[in-house]
């Protein structure tokens, strides 16, 4: 494959980077055959801070992978070495230059597998793998060259001939992945970058990635690899940097790499107490959890490949969903809301001894269960209307009178919400980007409650808000599960379980990995749990 | 290896594309045969070619537009016609020079100019091509009708001749047929795949590293060639310059664009098809006009398009099955920002 296993350099560069060498955390290497050098790199997107102040390095012929938790900064990382994004401050060399947009990137030798399955739609096999190939007017392959390459790898990837004159959307998934796996590989590449790129692998194609991965290591080439699966880092990585909150907190050689002081990294001492510190105020679980139930969910399916998911709610209890991006907790929560449909299941909210099955957003609304967004600008509010319009949304049809609505009760209604979640604000028909995002969410969650909800499912709804707006809302989240409501409660700010929920599910694969309550409740035993290590013996169950 | 060598008639039918405009073409023609059979004699085809030609070329110069995505659909075409239409009629013609290659040159050019100050705009500020082809389209039907209020002028007499054309086989059909195998020449550069894969998806084509800037300008410098040959082509038709006559073109190439099966999303269409879907919206015009309608024959062209176009598009949604998967998977996608870098 890549540049071939005959290269002279590649014996003694795989030799000189086996498993054992230790190097200080975070300080890059300035041997000659270092690839990639970032240092002191920050990136922000607005308020986030994606990177800061990170450093990095990967060597020639070694297998690097980058961990961290979800929005710990990995992607951006990828996203960087790219050349799709550029640093705010700091430096990207691969190689001594600096890829400065994907084409540059790409010249360069640098192929980066990205965590979404980036294929053109209505293109074919051969269009997809190729695509960026050719310059602007002539083809640096012949067609029945790039035929001959483009067999041979994906012979060899995916174990079977392929037509390469199949439309792509034709393909399942898995196909896809392999097929933007395989078009990182066709350009010969110097340093491959792979963001997630087994998420959509099954067990038996993740042994021919790994094959790939070792071939490409043997012949000189540096392989970064962001996982969220513990248990690829042990069986094919030479070194492993720790992300946390944008900032590279330590790199592990060979043997030192275990589950244990991964997450210890991921996880450092100091965060860990700023995140007690968070939520302790009110470190008691609502304690009356009524008999009752008020939300069933059965043999819920999320994808076709996936375990059943089975959950029962009661009446004043906060359950937490958690997970690794892209691991079903998610869909789930808008699966239970009605937005999504699921492949199979179902959903039933009870009251007052009868069933009200949710299989969309109106029979939720129905069975009154209320869906809070935690994307505010993608799914929460009407960024161009009035703080009192999006309060109103919700509540002009069940106020109106004759199909008119009634502004002076619904202006009641959104008074008695602002007082109740003490939202502050100056007009009310202002537009709602006026306000900071804690009191946006209030204005979101106050549309929710004006609607009396049985069930509440939270979507990460602490996403960007400040901290003093978070304790207002876990406060707010006890006092309504005191008055006997369900809460399911999403968030990927972990230290947030504590003291919060009585019961965290965490997904796995598209399905229920490990159930954690009362005090088993801990940021380290949900984060273990997300990457697959349960309290019953680190075994990775979603490895089966 | 697999799918090297495919068998033609597979290949064809595996067009969904092109069904519903073939089967169009086939009714029409049926229709024709019966109630307007001076079609299929020497001097009706000509007029057929003639009448054709210049929506044929129009709607060539809006598809790559169209494949450029995202809601690529050029709405300058009819008064860029007309604009050139004049400039040939009235700039070109009292200087001197009035010869076919001065005229097609001079045609090319004043299209190719037009098409890339759009495509500027749409690729480098990246406003909507619906928005700046619309504000294009009324500064040049606004333009025409200052620069000429009433239709008048002559066109070169070669031209002229080749619009009175009483035999197919005159330059009215080498024309278009030189455009079109221009186009299928065109359809095989790796350019001409980069328009295509970067209308199917601009993200994965600018992270492949598809420089989508001089792309998305180079799909309008395509559409200018074709513009400028189909207002030669309309000039002979008219044999004059008219400030008002072209800009229907407009609205009939995008009818034709989508009965020709091109997706307004972007990244599908094809020559074919939208030259088939072109002599469709023709050829109903014609079969309408065999029927005596008097004075009410434009509406109900109108009408009968109109419905057409419905009905072609319904049916072939059931055809491709598209209404029920289109719907979750445009939700998913719009999970996913759209433009790249953030």
């Amino acid at each position: 494959m890549a540049r071939g296993t005959t290269d002279p350099r590649a014996q003694t560069l795989s030799g000189e980077a086996k498993p054992g060498v230790v190097r200080t955390p975070g300080t890059p290497s300035k041997s000659a055959d270092q690839v990639v050098a970032l240092s002191k790199v920050s990136k922000s997107f607005g308020e986030t801070h994606a990177l800061r102040a990170c450093s990095f390095s990967a060597r020639a012929g070694e297998v690097h992978a980058i961990i961290g938790e979800n929005g710990s900064g990995k992607s951006t990382l990828a996203k960087l070495l790219a050349g799709v994004l550029h640093p705010d401050k700091g430096s990207v060399r691969v190689n001594g230059a600096e890829p400065t947009n994907p084409r540059a990137a790409r010249a360069m030798g640098i192929a980066v597998v990205f965590q979404e399955i980036l294929v053109a739609e209505g293109g074919t096999v051969l269009d997809n793998l190729f695509i960026g190939d050719d310059g602007l007017f002539r083809a640096r392959l012949t067609p029945r060259q790039k035929r001959a390459r483009a067999g041979a790898l994906l012979d060899r990837l995916v174990g079977a001939p392929l037509d390469l004159d199949m439309l792509i959307e034709d393909l399942p998934l898995n196909m896809r992945q392999w097929i933007v796996i395989a078009r990182a590989l066709l350009g010969k590449p110097c340093l491959v970058v792979f963001d997630e790129a087994t998420a959509a692998l099954d067990h038996s194609s993740v042994e021919r990635f790994f094959d790939v991965v070792r071939e490409l290591k043997a012949s000189g080439a540096s392989v970064l690899i962001v996982t969220h699966r513990i248990h690829e880092l042990t069986a094919i990585c030479d070194r492993a940097t720790v992300l946390s909150d944008g900032v590279d907190v330590g790199t592990l050689a060979g043997t030192e790499i275990t589950e244990a002081r991964l997450l210890q990294l991921m996880h450092g001492e100091a965060p860990s107490q700023a995140r007690d510190r968070l939520v302790g105020d009110h470190k008691a679980p609502a304690a009356r959890v009524g008999a009752e139930e008020a939300l069933v969910v059965s043999r819920l399916l999320l994808s076709e490949q996936a375990g059943p998911v089975d959950l029962v709610v009661r009446a004043g209890e906060i359950v937490g969903l958690a997970g690794l991006e892209g691991h079903g907790q998610v869909e789930f929560i808008q699966t239970v809301s009605g937005i999504r449909r699921p492949v199979a299941g179902e959903i039933t909210v009870k009251r007052d001894g009868s069933g009200y099955a949710v299989d969309s957003v109106t029979s939720a609304d129905r069975a009154r269960l209320a869906y809070i967004p935690g994307d505010r600008k993608a799914e929460g509010v009407f960024i161009n209307l009035s703080v009192f319009e999006n309060f109103g949304i919700a509540c002009y049809r069940r106020t109106a009178r004759a199909g008119f609505i009634d502004r002076r009760r619904v202006g009641r209604m959104f008074q008695e919400q602002v007082q109740a979640l003490s939202i502050r604000l100056g007009r009310r028909a202002a537009p709602i980007n006026s306000l900071s995002g804690g009191n946006q969410q209030k204005v979101v969650l106050g549309r929710a409650l004006a609607t009396e909800p049985l069930v509440l499912a939270l979507n990460d709804p602490t996403r960007g808000v400040d901290i003093g707006a978070k304790r207002d809302l876990y406060v707010l989240l006890h006092t309504l599960a005191e008055k006997g409501k369900a809460v399911l409660f999403l968030s990927n700010e972990i230290e947030e379980f504590a003291g919060l929920c009585n019961r965290v599910v965490v997904f796995r694969s598209q399905s229920v990995f490990d159930t954690l309550t009362g005090e088993e409740i801990t940021a380290d035993a949900v984060l273990a749990a997300m990457f697959g290590y349960s309290n019953a013996g680190g075994l990775d169950r979603a490895r089966q | 290896m697999p799918g090297n060598e495919r068998p033609a008639v597979r290949v064809l039918a595996e067009q969904r594309a092109l069904v519903t405009p073939v089967i169009l073409f086939g009714v029409l023609l049926i229709i024709s045969a019966w109630h307007g059979p001076h079609l299929f004699t020497s001097d009706g085809l000509a007029g057929a070619v003639i009448g054709a030609a210049p929506l044929v070329l129009a709607t060539l110069a809006i598809t790559p537009v169209a494949l450029a995505g995202p809601a690529g659909v050029d709405l300058s075409i009819g008064p860029a016609m007309t604009f050139i239409n004049i400039a040939v009629v009235l700039g070109l013609a009292p200087l001197g020079f009035s010869g076919p290659a001065a005229v097609f040159v001079f045609a090319i050019a004043l299209g190719v100019a037009l098409e890339v100050a759009m495509g500027t705009l749409i690729a480098v500020l990246r406003v909507s091509t619906v928005v700046v082809t619309l504000a294009v389209y009324l500064v040049l039907d606004g333009l025409n009708t200052v620069i000429l209020p009433q239709p008048g002028g002559t066109a070169p007499a070669w031209l002229a001749n080749w619009g009175s054309a009483s035999s197919v086989l005159s330059p009215i059909l080498y024309v278009p047929l030189a455009a079109f195998v221009l186009w299928t020449l065109l359809s095989r550069t790796t350019f001409f795949r980069n328009v295509r894969l970067m209308g199917a998806n601009d993200r994965t084509a600018f992270v492949s590293g598809v420089p989508l800037i001089p792309t998305r300008i180079g799909a309008h410098v395509i559409a200018g060639v074709f513009a400028g040959i189909a207002s030669v082509m309309f000039t002979g038709l008219i044999g004059s310059a008219d400030p008002t006559a072209g800009a229907s073109y407009t609205l009939s190439a995008v009818t034709a664009l989508v009965i020709g099966g091109a997706s307004l999303g972007g990244g599908r269409a094809k020559g074919l098809g939208s030259v088939l879907g072109a002599i469709d919206i023709w050829l109903i015009s014609y079969v309408l006009s065999t029927f005596n309608f008097g004075l009410n024959a434009s509406y109900w062209v109108q009408f009968a398009t109109g419905a057409v176009l419905v009905a072609a598009l319904v049916t072939g949604g059931i055809v491709t099955g598209l209404p029920a998967r289109g719907w979750w998977r445009g939700r998913q996608r719009g999970m996913v920002p759209a433009r790249p870098g953030r």
